[in-house]
């Protein structure tokens, strides 16, 4: 189903249309049985996912009023959050604690855990929309939809493979897909290309999949010429770089 | 803080209502504390456990919700809300095990099934029948779940929506269609 369709669905069933739209709808519907089960079976998701909200919310409801409570029968009351608020605090205290001390002697694969969150992805309605598998493509990658992603790029890609945003885009996504191996050769093509904008992200995001891989002399290498220029990876690269060395 | 409180003190039935079919979390939450207590006696007293409560319980709000949606469940002169709750929570459960065995005995004076009361069960959605649905919508990403939820239960604006996740209005726009795609998938796949 196309997306001008899928609208004009959810504007029918919230009552969004015009009457002389709204009787067009129903006409159409009247004749076509595959609409008409569309129809029904996207009321039926709807209320499903209201349903399933509800039944979290009422499940968030009872932890927060009747979980801790054994016996007695609570009147209502407002909950005080204070006793709450220490024990998170002591919570963070020792999780920054064992967190810093684990940084000490952390492993290329933990330090990769602690610097690694997935590239930012290009606004997807503004400027290629001319190619629109590649805008696609996008929105999958932001919806973490990885595999539906590569799906969109690596056509692309097979029919320009020199392009260093598609190369660029198909690693990182192979990389957020927990699959550096395959994230390495995209990228490494991306650093390799000397006038690519991309270059400084691209280095970043390989000098993480060696540390996800454990190889960490050649993540070191890396890292040691981002931290060493001006950029935005700079001070996260010398970071990770005093890390390593077991400072 | 202080108009929460002065909310909870003038709930009326009707305003019960519209909160309900409004889908706010605060009319929930002060139903729930209101009630369950007396829907946990009552299922305690015919041998259920604290969690049997608990499930009749959050079924039992659900299909008032629901009636109250479809239209089948009308305020009714000198008749609580809450009465009603409570009441087709116990007949759940009486209605439950009845079936499950009699490994309970039911009073027969305490069987009497009240005709409105009567009807909701057999629109009933038990916990059961939700779980599947439970597990096809975990299967969407995280991102997907936060948008479909706050579109279509807590009812905000795609603008509302799009300025939350920090995203263009078309972009959230798109971003729902591809959602509820993806979920109509998981769906029709396990059908």
């Amino acid at each position: 189903m196309d997306e001008k369709l899928f609208e004009k669905m959810e504007d029918y069933i919230h009552g969004n249309l015009s009457v002389t739209e709204q009787e067009q709808f129903e006409a159409e519907m009247a004749t076509d049985e595959q609409l008409r089960e569309e129809v029904e079976l996207h009321r039926k998701l709807i209320s499903s996912v209201e349903t399933e909200s509800l039944r979290q919310l009422l499940e968030q409801i009872h932890e927060e009023n009747f979980e801790s409570e054994t016996k007695v029968v609570s009147l209502p009351r407002r909950r005080s959050y204070f006793p709450m608020a220490i024990a998170a605090s002591v919570a963070l205290l020792i999780l920054a604690g064992w967190w810093i001390f684990n940084l000490q002697t952390l492993s290329p694969e933990s330090v990769y855990a602690a610097y690694f969150t997935p590239a930012e992805g290009l606004p997807t309605t503004l400027g290629y929309s001319t190619n629109t598998d590649f805008a696609e493509g996008m929105v999958s990658y932001k919806l973490q939809e990885y595999t539906e992603a590569l799906e969109y790029w690596q056509p692309l890609l097979e029919a320009d493979p020199t392009n260093d945003t598609l190369n660029y885009y198909v690693g990182v996504t192979f990389l957020a897909d927990e699959q550096p191996d395959s994230a390495i050769g995209y990228l490494t093509d991306v650093v390799s290309s000397e006038q690519s904008s991309l270059r400084t992200s691209a280095q970043w995001y390989l000098a993480l999949s060696y540390l996800k891989i454990n190889q960490g002399e050649k993540a070191k290498s890396l890292l040691e010429d981002l931290a060493n220029r001006d950029n935005p990876y700079q001070s996260r690269s010398s970071e990770i770089l005093q890390k390593m060395t077991g400072t | 803080m202080a108009a929460r409180i002065a909310r909870l003190l003038t709930y009326t039935d009707q305003s019960l209502y519209q909160g309900l079919l409004n889908n706010e979390a605060e009319v929930f939450e002060h139903i729930y504390i209101e009630n369950f207590p007396a829907v946990r006696q009552q299922v305690q007293r015919y041998g259920g456990s604290e969690d049997d409560a608990k499930d009749i319980f959050q079924e039992g709000i659900i299909a008032l919700w629901n009636n109250i949606r479809s239209g089948s469940y009308q305020l009714r002169e000198g008749v609580k809300m809450s009465t009603y709750l409570v009441q087709i929570c116990k007949l759940r459960w009486m209605d439950k095990m009845k079936k499950a065995s009699h490994r309970y005995e039911v009073k027969q004076e305490d069987y009497v099934e009240p005709e409105a009361e009567a009807d909701v069960l057999v629109n009933w959605i038990d916990q059961e029948e939700q779980q599947q649905f439970q597990q096809q919508f975990a299967q969407l990403g995280e991102r997907c779940q936060d948008l479909l939820k706050r579109f279509y239960f807590l009812k905000e604006t795609m603008q509302e929506i799009a300025t939350a996740l920090g995203i263009g209005d078309a972009t959230a726009k798109n971003e729902k269609y591809r959602c509820m795609q993806r979920l109509k998938k998981i769906v029709l796949n396990q059908a």
